[in-house]
């Protein structure tokens, strides 16, 4: 091969330009489609995180274009509006002016804009303009816009935004779809961003040019971003968290200057926000105008509000709110305990395998009762999760979560909580896991914290077994009241009437945390609900299970983690310090770190009326309530063929119990007053490694988790004394 | 509560027609009209289309004293009593 040649190639791959690979991103109000574009567009080719230290996801998708090029698309958190007023607006501003680490600014703004609520869609549309990078618009929901007399011309509203090319799309029929990926790989990434087609105020006019000329001079600002930074500084409140926020990233002369300019709106009566509102919905006024076509014969009633007038009726509403609970509530307790049962079987099963298999010693105890029982720990909630998430997916898209937002928000605000707590809470009935991780739908930050920290508080499920031990041996099966009818009495027995208060007890402390909590440690966010009540719509099957799927994954890969190392380390605290091979497992528990720990808060547990025993209980059942059976039968060395069977360890360890008689008094150790102590320490006290690890990955940090641990415990205690000490008192026990 | 904070007199009526007052105070199937916003939520409530002049009707009204229903620039949209009370409007008949 000649000189030449190799030359002339050499030239060829240095002309034939790398592949361009655009960074893309989509953003739009809630609910205007995103998803579902985001979906169709990238397939299964996602990933999903959280932004470092915040709890708002990200989500980023790889696109292949005809041409070869990749897109990467960012999914911004849906919003109205980028002035940064909660974590998830200021990701997305941050994201689009470049100014976070993790992130590199995208080259391309997809709007999503919905046809139907063009105009306030539009708003959004029009603070992006002004970011500085090329925007594109997919417009969605036009068969939605149809049904109420709306129809948008794309070309008409393309021109009318001075250009910004507008495809119009039905992710959900993936309609449209290929003239938006040839849009996206027609975009001149480089291209001057769109122009501003409104104006200020001239004074405001004048003020904010001159700061984003300092900006753009002092702070090294871009140009494109200049402006938005510039009205941004300008307009939000004087003193308030969010200019201090902005501020940080500004030189002193910038502050100065804001100072100065603040003080001229103030004397000159501008209130800058307001004017940048409406000049922006005026001029999205005109676009409306020049591009829509309203149908002459518009229904006066849509099909959302002749449904609405039965969902939301006074009466009605609560009705099928009530029904609709019902299901779901039936759905978790016991059609998800079918699964769940069958895991827990096939993990016993597993672990008894590889137990036979192994030879004995540490690295099989490990495996077995470490790590087997750890995973398992975390996969036996799958059933609950994915069935919830699958419920509230079609809740949402269908647009009945709003509605029961609306119906419930009255009795929910009084304690700070919100429309939406609703379903989080009853699902905790069930299981606190799921319940928190369907706090996500609360848009609310403050009444997201709360509904998470109350959560656990709930009865749930795996409080039962605990339940059923104590009461079955210490209250009496005999009739609380009752009135007789032809010779049979009817009314709840004692053991029902204690079960219930439990429950009741629960709900009530619930409530009554939250109230607390809204007035003291949260009272600085203030509370919100603006709530959009969108127009009912056939859910796409396809969309409500990849999220159901992406929430189940994301509770196994983050939270299952932190379960798994936490149960190794509760089984390492059970089974060591080693003990002969001959030694009885009661005295191998009795002995262990976990068993020393047990006796070693006796005397904290003692006003409760606890001994060293329920000690060793409390400490084991950290893994998960029900283990306290399981523990208590070991220490009580209940035969291994009765622990075999649920229902008769339950009535043996109850026994055992009722037997214990303490060797200084020589009466029983427990009475019912203590029974009842202890229950209503099961009800109050934080004791699930599960519902540690997921509060701590909702909330994406140890703050949260560790005030919740604190205050329940603290509250389970106080109430468990009170108790005992009260019934004492008044002479019982 | 801190929604309540409003920077405009109470129940001062419009002085040009005498009738204003705020949102929370129209009954469900009326139209008002929107003259000034106060509130912690200010800021928001005007980008979601609350801005001077825009005509806005209560819908609907949750029972118990609930949240209202409104509608505006062709969206629906609930929120509590208390950001409603924070807009102003006179009543647009
Ligand atoms: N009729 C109609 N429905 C659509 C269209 N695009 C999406 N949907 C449906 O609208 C609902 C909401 O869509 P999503 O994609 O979840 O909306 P989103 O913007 O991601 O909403 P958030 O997750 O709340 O931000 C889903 O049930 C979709 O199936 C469309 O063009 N027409």
């Amino acid at each position: 091969m000649s000189n030449r040649d190799s030359a002339l190639r050499d030239g060829a791959d240095a002309v034939r330009t790398p592949p361009r690979r655009i960074r893309l991103a989509l953003v739009g109000n809630p609910n205007c489609g995103k998803t579902t574009l985001f979906n169709a567009l990238t397939g299964m080719r996602q990933k999903v995180g959280n932004y470092p230290g915040i709890t708002v996801e990200h989500k980023e998708g790889i696109l292949r274009l005809p041409g070869g090029e990749t897109v990467t698309l960012i999914d911004l958190p849906g919003l109205y509006s980028l002035t940064p007023q909660s974590p998830d607006e200021q990701v997305a501003r941050d994201v689009l002016l470049g100014y976070r680490a993790d992130t590199p600014r995208p080259d391309l703004v997809l709007n999503v804009v919905d046809a139907s609520s063009l105009e306030r869609n539009l708003y959004l549309t029009s603070q992006l303009m002004d970011v500085g990078l090329p925007v594109l618009i997919a417009l969605t929901m036009n068969d939605t816009a149809g049904d109420i007399g709306v129809r948008v011309a794309p070309e008409a509203l393309s021109q009318s935004l001075g250009g910004v090319p507008v495809v119009a799309v039905n992710a959900t029929r993936n309609a449209g779809i290929a003239d938006l990926v040839g849009a996206i790989g027609a975009s001149d990434t480089v291209a001057a961003p769109p122009v501003r087609r409104w104006t200020l105020p001239p004074l405001a006019e004048r003020e904010v040019a001159e700061m984003a000329h300092l900006l753009e001079t002092v702070d090294d600002v871009p140009r494109a971003a200049a402006f938005s930074e510039a009205t941004l500084l300008l307009s939000l409140p004087d003193g308030s968290a969010a200019q201090t926020d902005a501020l940080r990233r500004h030189s002193p002369t910038i502050r100065e200057h804001l100072a100065q300019d603040l003080a001229n709106f103030h004397a000159d009566n501008i209130d800058l926000s307001q004017a940048i509102a409406e000049a922006r919905y005026a001029d999205v006024g005109r676009v409306v105008y020049q591009s829509v076509h309203r149908n002459a014969q518009t229904p006066p009633l849509t099909l959302s509000d002749k449904i609405d007038r039965v969902v939301l009726h006074r009466v009605w509403g609560y009705v099928l709110f009530l029904g609709v609970m019902g299901l779901l509530f039936q759905a978790m307790f016991t059609w998800a305990s079918i699964p769940a049962d069958a895991i827990s079987a096939g993990v016993d099963w597993l672990g008894q395998t590889v137990s036979a298999a192994m030879p004995p010693g540490d690295l099989r105890d490990l495996i077995v009762n470490g790590a087997i029982a750890g995973v398992g720990n975390t996969v036996v909630f799958l059933p609950q999760i994915l069935l919830l998430f699958l419920f509230i997916g079609f809740l949402e898209d269908t647009g009945y979560l709003a509605r029961a937002a609306f119906l419930m928000d009255r009795l929910m605000s009084r304690v700070g909580l919100h429309g939406k707590s609703f379903i989080p809470l009853l699902s905790s009935y069930a299981c606190a896991i799921p319940g928190v991780m369907a706090a996500r739908t609360i848009e609310s930050s403050r009444a997201r914290i709360l509904t998470i920290l109350v959560a656990p508080l709930m009865s749930c499920s795996a409080r039962i077994p605990v339940y059923a031990v104590l009461i079955g041996a210490f209250i009496p099966a005999t009739s609380a009241f009752g009135f007789t009818v032809a010779g049979r009495t009817w009314g709840p027995s004692w053991q029902a009437v204690t079960l219930f208060s439990m429950y009741a007890l629960g709900t009530v402390a619930a409530f009554g945390v939250a109230a607390l909590f809204n007035r003291t440690i949260l009272k600085s966010d203030a509370p919100t609900f603006l709530l959009e009540m969108p127009p009912y719509r056939l859910p796409s099957v396809r969309s409500v299970v990849l999220r159901m799927l992406e929430n189940a994954w994301t509770f196994v890969s983050r939270a299952g983690t932190v379960i798994l190392a936490l149960s190794v380390v509760l089984w390492f605290l059970s089974s060591y310090p080693k003990r002969s091979v001959d030694t009885p497992p009661s005295e191998v528990l009795r002995q262990s770190y976990a068993g020393t720990l047990g006796r070693a808060i006796e005397p904290v547990i003692a006003p409760l009326g606890f001994d060293w025993k329920i000690g060793i209980g409390l400490v084991a059942s950290f893994t998960a309530r029900e283990v306290f059976v399981t523990a208590m039968g070991t220490v009580y060395a209940v035969s291994e063929d009765v622990a075999a069977d649920e229902e008769k360890q339950s009535v043996a360890v109850g026994e055992k119990m009722k037997a214990d008689i303490n060797p200084r008094t020589g009466r029983p150790t427990f009475t019912p007053l203590v029974a009842v102590s202890l229950m209503v320490y099961y009800v109050l006290a934080m004791q699930c490694i599960s519902t540690v690890a997921v509060v701590k990955r909702e909330t994406n940090g140890w703050k949260w988790p560790l005030i919740q641990i604190a205050y329940m415990t603290a509250l389970a205690w106080l109430a468990s004394f009170i108790v005992y000490q009260g019934g004492r008192f008044l002479g019982f026990g | 509560m801190n929604a309540r904070k409003t920077d405009l007199p109470i129940a001062a009526d419009c002085p040009t027609t005498g009738k204003a007052c705020s949102l929370d105070c129209l009954p469900k199937g009326t139209i008002g009209r929107v003259t000034a916003v106060a509130g912690a939520n200010r800021c928001r409530l005007m980008e979601l289309g609350f801005t001077s002049g825009t005509e806005v009707e209560v819908s609907r009204r949750a029972a118990f004293g609930g949240p209202l229903e409104v509608r505006l620039r062709s969206y629906r949209l609930s929120l509590r009593c208390e950001e409603a009370a924070g807009i102003r409007v006179e009543t647009a008949s």
